[in-house]
């Protein structure tokens, strides 16, 4: 072990995720980071975190949405498309975010909570739910594309444009 | 004395598996701020535009339902001169909506008093006094018999109290109560079967009948186990479901003896009951739970929500199934290497299904949506070119190729079991686990099946693909599975040919993995359950190595670095970040 970063922490949803034993389980993702042209990408307890990898140090962080009539907010590891960050929440909602400043680009509502990460393809985004619906949103925009599987790609190694060393 | 009456409540002998119309049925959780449930607690819906108002009453366990209209929201209220949250309800989809609400009770009600419990025996000529009042309850079943000797419950939220009694031989059920409050009717172990509210009349009396048809069912039960035998001719009752499963095998041969376990969600309660000859096996199980059926080897065969359901209900499902028995033989007597690991494995199954009517397209206002008919629970798609793949939900061994633009049916396949995971694709090739546990890849144009590998009884994780290898763990003790059995222990990292599915090396693992196995470079890791982190050469899995870092998520590989979470020290239920070197 190199090292840790103690200020890059939150809570756990380790065991209540697991524990559940659903079908999500069999993608579980938990705070796995993406990282995208030398930062990491994150959830971390309730926000969306961007840190530096070389020194853990944090760069902006962004609060999720809270499930309503409650506190509680979690989100999947981000998906990366057209140089956006795609989050799906369990709020119901699908934020497109800038990966520089954190801003909010777009935010769509589904009728769902949301638990397992998007996928994004030719200006699409998929996303399953915790009921009967498969969501497709249509951006109209082309260059959301490339992130067409559960973590990425068949390596499930989210890097995209990963430095050799860092 | 006045004394007024209720009239007569009815239930339809008939049970309706969809509500028609435009309304859902919005449950709401309510827990405290330690997540502790709030009970006995009042709670009012409020339409927000008609200001109709509902009301009711969390349950023992912070629950509480109303009836709720499409496209309308509701005020949700704990206290009527404060508004705690509001839900909107969508003006089409889902029939039950959810919700969990954290409510801090003032502090004088914070802790729920204990219920008074009083047992009467109130005679046919009983008088209410100034402070009481007399509530009767008729019972009779569907021919109109009154139903003697019967045990009824009554409680009181207002007054924290239990009345129980029993009805005499006319069906009678005779209760001196406070005025002045609610009341919940309970029968069986339905606690609210029915309601009245007792207006704030001393002396007064109120009658109400009921029609019930009670459940007169064999079972032992052992904490919070129940084993059933149902008979043929034994049907569903006002207070219990039917559900009938039928099990046949691969050869399409009725499997007797198979045990089915009926899980009651949230609670350590299971039902058990056994196939007879016909494969067949009946279960009566309470309203008011939701429930995950289970065989043996093979898990999440179906899920059902009885809560809400009134009327005579039964649901009859057909599953192919390997068998325990074959299972465990097969397990026993499979070649292994010199590490006890299986050298072989046995096909999985896939036909090609017509799914009529189960998936529907719907434009909504950013795109369509894919509702997938009796689905719960949708996992994460793929998408190669424009063909998306999706399961039709873990309780459903179907696998769908849609168009990714339009929605529009491509093909559909049934897997051997249920439980599919998120896929992976590469080559023409969409590669998919399912929990019970088989790896399939399937041909992306044709859904055509490949090859495939029934691996074990347990799976919990997504397959992964690089260059022409695929890998995935595996439970490799069937020994130590099953219901009552414990943890698993036994599990193996493989790595399989994509093209034929050769087996190009295995290896054992500390615990059942995470997420999936995370490919960089020449290296495959897998994060385990355990925390741990295991390291393999991707070619040939030499060069292993293992450390427990106490990780809560996969790794992410980068350069040299990996970085992983991890739990944090000295911080409960927290998790930090940790770096590692990549290399070997």
């Amino acid at each position: 072990m190199l090292q840790t970063y103690p200020e890059l922490s939150g809570k756990s949803h380790f065991e209540q995720l697991l524990a559940s034993y659903h079908v999500y389980c069999m993608h579980h993702q938990g705070s796995q980071a993406l990282h995208y042209k030398g930062f990491n990408y994150q959830v971390l307890g309730e926000n969306l975190v961007c840190s530096d990898p070389r020194n853990g140090k944090l760069m902006w962080k962004l609060p999720l949405p809270q499930v309503a009539g409650s506190k509680k907010a979690l989100a999947t590891m981000p998906s990366l498309a057209g140089d956006e960050l795609v989050l799906t929440t369990l709020a119901g909602e699908v934020w497109r975010v800038h990966p520089i400043n954190g801003k909010i680009l777009d935010r769509y509502a589904t009728a769902s909570k949301l638990w397992s990460q998007a996928v994004v393809a030719n200006g699409n985004i998929y996303t399953g739910s915790n009921g009967k619906n498969l969501h497709c949103i249509q951006t109209g925009n082309p260059a959301l594309d490339g992130w067409g599987q559960w973590s990425m790609n068949g390596t499930h190694n989210p890097v995209v444009m990963g430095l050799p060393d860092i | 004395m006045k004394s007024f009456l209720l009239g007569v409540l009815f239930y339809a002998p008939v049970f309706l598996f969809a509500q028609a119309g435009g309304y859902s049925t919005l449950y709401l959780n309510v827990t405290d701020s330690a997540d502790h449930p709030v009970a006995f607690t009042d709670v009012w819906l409020i339409d927000a535009t008609t200001s109709a108002e509902q009301e009711g009453i969390t349950d023992h366990k912070g629950k509480v339902h109303f009836r709720v209209d499409h496209g309308s929201t509701y005020y949700i209220l704990f206290d009527k001169s404060k508004k705690h949250s509001e839900v909107a309800v969508p003006s089409y989809g889902s029939l039950v909506i959810t919700r969990a609400l954290v409510y801090q009770p003032p502090a004088s009600r914070a802790t729920p008093l204990a219920m008074d419990t009083l047992d009467q025996s109130v005679g046919a000529n009983a008088r209410a006094g100034r402070s009481e009042a007399l509530f009767v309850l008729k019972l009779k079943g569907q021919n109109k018999a009154p139903i003697a000797n019967y045990p009824v419950v009554l409680t009181s939220t207002t007054y924290r109290r239990v009345y129980r009694t029993t009805t005499d031989r006319s069906g009678n059920a005779r209760f001196l109560i406070k005025p002045n409050s609610k009341y919940l009717i309970g029968l069986e172990d339905w606690a609210d079967y029915s309601s009245f509210n007792f207006p704030d009349y001393p002396g007064g009396k109120l009658t109400k009948t009921l029609t019930f048809e009670p459940t007169n069912v064999e079972e032992q039960m052992r904490n919070d186990t129940v084993r059933q035998t149902i008979g043929t001719d034994d049907g569903p009752t006002s207070a219990r479901f039917l559900v009938t499963v039928q099990v046949r095998n691969y050869e399409n041969a009725p499997l007797a003896g198979e045990e089915l376990i009926f899980d009651v969600d949230s609670s350590q309660r299971v039902y058990l009951v056994t196939t007879d000859e016909q494969g067949i096996g009946r279960a009566l199980l309470p309203k008011q739970y939701v429930y995950d059926v289970h065989l043996k080897y093979e898990s999440y065969l179906a899920r059902y929500d009885f809560r809400d359901k009134r009327g005579f209900g039964r649901v009859e499902i057909q599953c192919r199934y390997r068998g325990s028995e074959a299972i465990e033989n097969y397990m026993a007597q499979v070649p292994r290497d010199e590490n006890g690991i299986p050298l072989s494995f046995q096909p999985g199954m896939v036909e090609t299904k017509v799914p009529e009517n189960l998936i529907k397209v719907k434009e909504t206002k950013n795109g369509f949506d894919i509702n997938l008919s009796n689905a719960n629970g949708v996992s994460t798609p793929g998408v190669v070119e424009d063909r998306l793949f999706i399961s039709h939900g873990i309780y459903s061994n179907l696998f769908h190729c849609l168009n990714a633009h339009t929605g529009e049916h491509y093909w559909t396949v049934a897997l051997s079991e249920g439980g599919a995971s998120a896929v992976a694709c590469e080559n023409g090739v969409v590669l998919v686990n399912t929990e019970s546990c088989t790896l399939y890849a399937l041909d992306v144009q044709s859904g055509r099946m490949l090859w495939s590998h029934w691996l074990s009884p347990y799976l919990w994780t997504t397959p992964s693909v690089y260059d022409g290898l695929v890998y995935t763990v595996y439970a490799n003790d069937a020994s130590s599975y099953g219901f009552g059995k414990g943890d698993i222990k036994g599990f193996v990292m493989a790595c399989f040919d994509l093209k034929n599915g050769a087996v190009k090396w295995q290896k054992n693992i500390a615990n059942e993995g995470m997420g999936a196995p995370v490919i960089a470079g020449n290296l495959v890791y897998m994060a385990a359950r355990g925390g741990e982190l295991h390291r393999f050469n991707r070619l040939d899995g030499s060069s292993a190595t293992m450390a427990n870092l106490k990780l809560t998520a996969p790794p992410t590989v980068v350069g040299n670095r990996v970085f992983a979470m991890q739990q944090h020290p000295s911080k409960a239920n927290q998790e930090q970040v940790v770096v590692l070197e990549a290399s070997i």
